[in-house]
């Protein structure tokens, strides 16, 4: 797998997440190698604090700073193209009219990594979540659990910086899921980035998860 | 747009599902009106002497400028009508809905009227056509590029609207994935937002080509009546029908064939783009 960028710790300070009518402050630190389990009944902003922390949604308030960068607050914006941090959505959201090589390896071609370059380093992340006879299906010819292995892949194969899990196991069969779980938990050890991970699952907070941090 | 699989609501029962007489009858007529005509244009058609009154001279120039002027007010209508759907939809335009009734207004308008605003812009005596004029010696109107102007005004607020409905009822959130991912705006509209709306802009481009091939109007006022240079097929057919109803039936012929063609490739593609967007 490439070489991760400088990475560092994940820094939110008083920040106020708004949606709607809804508003939620947070504040939390996640050290890199670590994984936050964020948990609490529907309805607390667990989703809304991912976006925040990915870009997708501004803050009204507080500040978040990743290995020192601020990206949010004290009058600073980075884009959600330029933060490297990975967001696996509930829903995979994968590219249908892709491959699934084609979309593991996307984050990696938007970088600026030649095609052939980008499609090997795919076709790894692939076979290490057991996929690589799907390497060149259209992307929504998959199944549901494939879909969501393909849509973890794409997102630590852009070797992000911090990465956000949003309910990833939930959509996965039982019989692979603790499969998934094992080697989800094996690539945030190499990536050695900061992790937060949105769950229900208790089990899920007690083997992937080094904190937890409740919403309510 | 409900379709085969949402099945029968519970409060549907089968006498529902019969039409009542009122409704019928008037239906029914409508249909026969619409059918009619086309019935008639076939049965009248000089089968025996199509092929030799299409490969004449003068008709085969018409009907080649014809498809060369629609196709590259296709072209035109794509490279602009995109990206102005873009705007509509995801450019928070101030009066965005100004903007958007418009882009709609050329497809209300009669088209000879859309031929009078163009020549008041681009005519000799035009609002730049007279700057155009003076400082490059270039003259617009009574050209063949007058026609692809005249086909592009009528034409592309279809390519744009259909663009633009796919854009909105695009989920947005497979364009923050592709952020999250590195994707500036430019690669994610790309690899991303084009794709999935494909098939919209495919459909819209059908419109767009046959609204062009049709185009008589805008086109007569703008562009005028030149053989080779302006006299597209809906013009020919005009001017055959004063000398000889059959060649113009004849020439009607074949936009129909041309325009059945169009129907194929848009049930294809618009109902599955419809499809993916709802």
């Amino acid at each position: 797998m490439s070489g991760a960028t400088a990475t560092g710790a994940l820094e939110v300070r008083d920040a106020v997440v708004r949606r709607g009518d809804f508003e939620v402050t947070v504040d939390l630190s996640v050290a890199p190698g670590e994984v936050l389990a964020l948990t609490g009944p529907n309805g607390t902003g667990k989703s809304s604090v991912l976006a925040a922390l990915a870009g997708l949604l501004p803050l009204h308030g507080g500040a978040i700073a990743l290995g020192g960068e601020v990206l949010d607050g004290d009058a600073a914006w980075v884009p959600p193209e330029r933060r490297g941090v990975g967001l696996v959505p509930q829903q995979h959201l994968l590219f249908g009219h892709l491959s699934a090589v084609e979309n593991v390896a996307f984050g990696l071609r938007a970088r600026g990594m030649r095609r052939r370059d980008a499609r090997s380093e795919g076709h790894a992340w692939l076979e290490r979540l057991g996929l690589a006879d799907r390497a060149h299906l259209r992307a929504d010819r998959l199944s549901g659990g494939q879909s969501q292995r393909v849509a973890l892949a794409r997102a630590l194969a852009a070797s992000p910086r911090l990465v956000l899990l949003d309910e990833p196991f939930a959509a996965l069969d039982v019989r692979v899921r603790d499969d998934v779980r094992a080697l989800v938990a094996d690539a945030l050890r190499e990536l050695a980035i900061p992790a937060v991970l949105v769950t229900h699952d208790a089990g899920e907070v007690e083997t992937l998860a080094t904190r937890e941090l409740s919403l309510r | 747009m409900s379709d085969g699989q949402a099945g029968r609501r519970p409060g549907q029962s089968a006498h529902a599902a019969r039409p009542p007489l009122v409704l019928l009858v008037p239906g029914l007529a409508a249909l026969v009106f619409l059918a009619l005509p086309l019935v008639a244009l076939l049965v009248r058609a000089p089968w025996s002497e199509l092929v030799e009154i299409v490969a004449t001279g003068p008709v085969a120039q018409a009907l080649w400028l014809s498809l060369r002027t629609a196709t590259t007010a296709t072209l035109v209508s794509l490279v602009l009508g995109v990206p102005l759907a873009w705007l509509l939809a995801r450019g928070r335009l101030p009066g965005g809905g100004v903007i958007r009734a418009l882009v709609t207004l050329p497809m209300v308008l009669p088209p000879v009227v859309g031929g009078v605003a163009l020549l008041s812009l681009l005519g000799r005596r035009g609002l730049l056509g007279e700057h155009l004029d003076a400082w490059f010696g270039l003259t617009i109107p009574f050209t063949t590029t007058a026609v692809v102007l005249a086909q592009t005004f009528v034409s592309l607020p279809f390519l744009v609207l259909s663009v633009d409905g796919a854009l909105r009822g695009l989920d947005r959130r497979y364009e923050d994935v592709s952020a999250t991912l590195g994707a500036s705006r430019w690669t994610t509209f790309r690899r991303v937002t084009l794709p999935m709306i494909a098939p919209a802009v495919g459909a819209g481009a059908v419109l767009c080509f046959a609204r062009a091939l049709g185009e008589f109007g805008a086109t007569i006022t703008f562009a005028g009546n030149f053989p080779g240079t302006t006299r597209t097929m809906p013009i020919a057919i005009y001017l055959a029908m004063e000398q000889s109803p059959q060649a113009a039936i004849a020439l009607s012929i074949v936009l129909v064939a041309i325009s059945a063609l169009v129907l194929i490739l848009l049930r294809s593609r618009w109902l599955t783009a419809l499809g993916s967007t709802t």
